[in-house]
């Protein structure tokens, strides 16, 4: 979570309902599972749930990853010419 | 802060059992964490911004749960479709039957008249009064804020202006005093309604017309304002249309026309006579709305006063002397006004019938989930021990009820609006037609609905509850010793299942009382085919004729018709034969001369007819003669009209039957006697034998020759005309023809055969039977059908001890005897009560009410219903039990002894 906050430069934040909720989910669509590697027992907690990608979730994950760059690039290409609209759809993108 | 902490656990807390298994530590322990960071970096707002999004997981993560609850319901439906299709007819017949009263008759009961802003503020006398009583009444400020005058079910006779050729049509209407429209706070949707400020005595006759009647009539012409129409043969504008679902005060009886009393008296015959001015006159009906503040309650003895007052103050007013309360007074913004005191009564005896139907649908389907959570028990106990909570799997029983009884929802609604579809082909049988038919609309569905998922929740806990109180271990085990409460001679559900049987067959033989007795009682006996005799009504005064005019029509009329073919029998009469009177329209008369105290007053019901009417019927007279020509000419003079006072010294000649000869004069001859009510002396000519009426009802009849007065002022029927001849000549063009030559633009209407008009006559009581037979079929079928589930309920519970038997040697008619006499016991048992009870309640309904005295006492005597419906009932029910018995012989003892 805090993680999230960090790279996201505190723009979105995991609310922890949300946050498990969201998890349920993603097992029950069998996108990730609970993993059994643990970290060095220094760095653990023994309360702590440690999940990971399945290879469905690898899949879907890489293929979102490309739809959403294939979108920016189309966005791109068109916005190219005219200056001018290409600021005003940057402006929305950031507020989206 | 410590607060906020506090609703953020109380709130993780109430996750759903299997969330809080996974990941509730988690949620609490993350919480915390961040807890303290969220509220340094947002402060409140941040803390809100936590709070809010746990409060709106925590119901989606229930709908998620209920989400696969219903698609595991819905796949374990599929599974048992047998169970699936029975618990959803017994569920739709229920609320369908529900929502079918509540639609029709609720509706017409207890809801506003539509479009009418002051509904909840009117108020109307029962009595009808005359118009100086309403203008009184005007006066009374304090009291109300508006009373206006107006008459109901008025017959009008319309032509279209432009369209001379076309037969005028007749119509019903009513006359109003100008200021109805805002008594009543009814504004146009078109051109303007009736005012007092507009219209006054004397004007240019103006008249509203319905939504009703500009869309059939006028085809929503947009220029309807302003066209001219004849309404009894003179002209009359149209200034306005009222908004749609108006249809006049009493909204019973549609209303299509609107003509205001200030109108003149050949526009609408009721005006005649200058009825404004006189003071009995009680032709009118007042409605008033209430002055704010006042309630009907204070408004009523009020009321009383000023009525008993202005009684007092005229000599010649019958009523003056009576004792007692005078006026009653009815909210009238309902279509049917109901006094007071007779809304609660209706009120619970409409929610006792919907709730008796829905308490036998769901006593039901409790008892088929029972049944269903026993054969279940192993599948409970696996999900309870692999962690379900208990409440986890009543919710899921739960969802498999809601989803039954919604799909029953709809089957309900299907069926109520096939019942709705039969309710609008009925035909009433009064001449005036009656405005009954309601239509479903949302609120019937929302009731639907909502006594389904009630229904839904209510049937599946119990039974959940019962079902997962299993004892997990020796459920699971193959040896399955769980401890089934045994069988109760006297449990709750045997109980049940005898007060279901008992009631249906209660249902069933009342039901059949009633079909067999209307169908003997009510096939009035006519002493010829009464597909030979015809009925016409004609009705001049409407055609524009003057009074005078019309009396000489009617002079000539019967001479016109016998000359037009000898070979008939021709009569004149105000109402058509056999025509079902009400008691409440009975006069008081007392005997002259009599021994016996000559004020002893007894009420008769009247009815006019004309000369050789009895002859037309092939009724002999049993003493005396019958009406001739002579009568109703000589009688032309004689006022028998309200407006007189002082009472007539000619004696009219009057005929009875038997029942009031026997009523009036106890076992002497009744011919030469005199009798007399308050305005006049009657002279016994003839007796006849009693007739009875299309309800199989035998009343004590004063019949009086037809008077100018009858012909003046025809009722809603007309005069009617009864032609009979032999079976093959064509009486009725005879007929047709001959009105003709005397005037060819007579309206003939109302064209039917006597066993057409018998018929219809008898359709209110026809559609009862079908009703009650409806209800009482929906009895037998809900009786079977529970029946069905205890029984195979028990079937389950003695599993093991049949296998036993079995084993053992016990044939398989043994075992099937051993099964089906539980399910004979409650049979018997519950049949002999429901016949008792039958019994009890056929004698009760005939003390209450003479509407059923004649139909009931046919019934009970009748040994095909009383043997044949309990026969009917029993074969029923065994076939019920057998079904599941049948099962229990396939039990196979090497398996469910293996359980071991």
């Amino acid at each position: 979570m805090q993680d999230v906050l960090n790279r996201t430069a505190g723009k979105v934040r995991l609310w922890p309902a949300t946050l498990y909720g969201s998890i349920k989910r993603l097992i029950e669509a069998e996108l990730i599972e609970e993993s059994d590697e643990r970290p060095a027992p220094e760095l653990d907690d023994a309360r702590r749930r440690y999940y990971r990608l399945t290879t469905l979730g690898r899949e879907v994950l890489d293929g979102e990853c490309e739809r959403l760059q294939e979108l920016v690039r189309a966005i791109q290409v068109n916005q190219a010419p005219s200056k001018q609209d290409h600021h005003v759809n940057q402006d929305d993108m950031v507020t989206e | 802060m410590n607060f906020a902490w506090r609703i953020y656990r109380r709130l993780a807390e109430a996750f759903p059992h299997e969330f809080k298994l996974a990941y509730g530590t988690e949620v609490t322990q993350l919480g915390q964490d961040v807890f303290e960071d969220i509220a340094r970096r947002h402060g409140i707002t941040g803390l809100f911004r936590l709070i809010a999004d746990i409060a709106i997981r925590v119901p989606i993560e229930y709908l998620t749960e209920m989400r696969g609850d219903m698609r595991y319901a819905l796949r374990a439906l599929i599974k048992s479709p047998g169970f699936a299709l029975v618990a959803i007819i017994s569920m739709g017949l229920g609320i369908g039957l529900t929502t079918d009263v509540y639609s029709s008759k609720w509706a017409m009961l207890f809801r506003d008249l539509p479009s009418a802003a002051n509904a909840k503020k009117l108020v109307m006398p029962m009595q009808p009064v005359s118009y100086y009583y309403v203008e009184q009444f005007r006066e009374q400020k304090t009291l109300f804020t508006g009373v206006a005058a107006f008459q109901n079910g008025v017959p009008f006779n319309i032509t279209f202006q432009g369209d001379i050729n076309s037969r005028p049509e007749r119509i019903f209407g009513q006359l109003v005093s100008p200021d109805y429209f805002s008594v009543v706070g009814v504004r146009p949707q078109r051109g303007r309604v009736l005012s007092a400020a507009i219209d006054k005595p004397g004007d240019a006759p103006a008249v509203v017309i319905s939504d009703r009647f500009w869309r059939n009539r006028l085809n929503s012409s947009p220029d309807a304002v302003g066209q001219i129409l004849r309404v009894n043969g003179q002209i009359a504008t149209i200034v306005g249309i009222t908004p749609k679902d108006f249809n006049g005060a009493l909204g019973i009886i549609p209303a299509e026309l609107f003509v205001p009393i200030t109108a003149p008296a050949a526009l609408a015959p009721e005006l005649a006579n200058d009825v404004l001015h006189q003071r009995n006159a009680r032709q009118f009906l007042a409605i008033m709305c209430l002055a704010p503040g006042v309630t009907i309650d204070s408004a009523e003895p009020a009321l009383d006063a000023i009525t008993r007052n202005l009684d007092e103050q005229d000599s010649s007013s019958p009523s003056r002397s009576d004792k007692g309360k005078r006026v009653t007074l009815l909210p009238a913004g309902t279509r049917v006004p109901i006094p007071r005191e007779l809304r609660p009564v209706l009120f619970a005896f409409f929610f006792a019938l919907m709730g008796l139907v829905m308490t036998l649908a769901c006593t039901n389907l409790a008892n088929m989930l029972i049944a269903r959570g026993a054969n279940r028990r192993k599948e409970l106990a696996i999900r309870l021990a692999v962690g379900a909570s208990r409440f986890r799997l009543i919710r899921q029983m739960m969802a498999e009820g809601i989803l039954l009884s919604m799909l029953g929802g709809v089957a309900g609604l299907a069926l109520a609006f096939g019942l709705s579809v039969l309710n609008s082909r009925f035909v009433p049988p009064m001449g005036v037609p009656m405005d009954e038919n309601f239509s479903l609309d949302w609120r019937a569905a929302a009731l639907a609905f909502s006594l389904a998922l009630v229904c839904g929740i209510g049937f599946s806990l119990a039974p959940a509850l019962q079902a997962t109180r299993a004892e997990v271990i020796p459920a699971l085990k193959e040896g399955s010793t769980l401890r089934l409460p045994g069988y109760r001679r006297f449990g709750l559900r045997n109980l049940l299942m005898v007060a279901q049987v008992a009631g249906s067959l209660m249902l069933l033989l009342i039901t059949g009382f009633l079909v067999i007795g209307i169908s003997k009682s009510s096939s009035v006996q006519t002493k010829f085919d009464p597909n030979t005799m015809y009925l016409l009504s004609i009705d001049p005064v409407r055609d524009g004729y003057a009074p005078e005019k019309a009396q000489a029509f009617f002079d000539k009329l019967p001479e016109r018709l016998k000359t037009a073919g000898p070979d008939r029998s021709i009569a004149l009469a105000a109402h058509a034969p056999f025509t079902i009177k009400d008691d409440d329209d009975a006069v008081q008369l007392t005997v002259e001369e009599s021994a016996e105290s000559s004020r002893v007053q007894k009420s008769v019901i009247e009815e006019s007819v004309g000369a050789g009417y009895f002859a037309t019927l092939s009724e002999p007279m049993l003493a005396g003669r019958e009406f001739d020509e002579r009568d109703q000419q000589s009688q032309a003079g004689s006022q028998r009209d309200s407006s007189t006072t002082s009472p007539s010294l000619v004696a009219m000649p009057v005929v009875m039957n038997e029942a009031a000869e026997l009523r009036l004069f106890g076992n002497e001859n009744a011919v030469g006697k005199r009798l007399r009510d308050g305005k006049q002396s009657f002279e016994v000519v003839g007796v006849v034998r009693d007739l009875k009426n299309g309800m199989g009802i035998t009343q004590s009849v004063l019949y009086l020759p037809l008077t100018s007065r009858d012909f003046a002022r025809p009722s809603a029927e007309g005069i009617i005309i009864l032609v009979r001849s032999d079976a093959g000549t064509d009486a009725l063009s005879a007929t047709r023809s001959a009105i003709a030559s005397i005037d060819p633009n007579l309206t003939i209407f109302n064209v039917q055969t006597l066993s057409d008009y018998l018929d219809r006559s008898r359709s209110s009581m026809r559609f009862a039977a079908q009703t009650y037979g409806g209800i009482g079929v929906f009895g037998l079928i809900l009786a079977a059908i529970g029946l069905a589930g205890v029984t195979a309920y028990a079937v389950a519970q003695r599993r093991k001890e049949i296998a036993i038997r079995t084993a053992l040697g016990a044939s398989k008619a043994q075992v099937l005897r051993l099964v089906l006499r539980e399910g004979a016991t409650l049979v018997t048992v519950g049949s002999v009560l429901g016949f008792l009870g039958a019994i009890g309640i056929a004698k009760v309904l005939s003390a209450l009410t003479n509407l059923f005295v004649e139909a009931l006492s046919v019934g009970t005597n009748d040994a095909r219903l009383l043997i044949g419906a309990p026969v009917l009932l029993a074969t029923v029910a065994m076939l019920a039990c057998y079904i599941p018995a049948r099962r229990s012989t396939q039990i196979d003892p090497l398996r469910a002894l293996r359980e071991e």
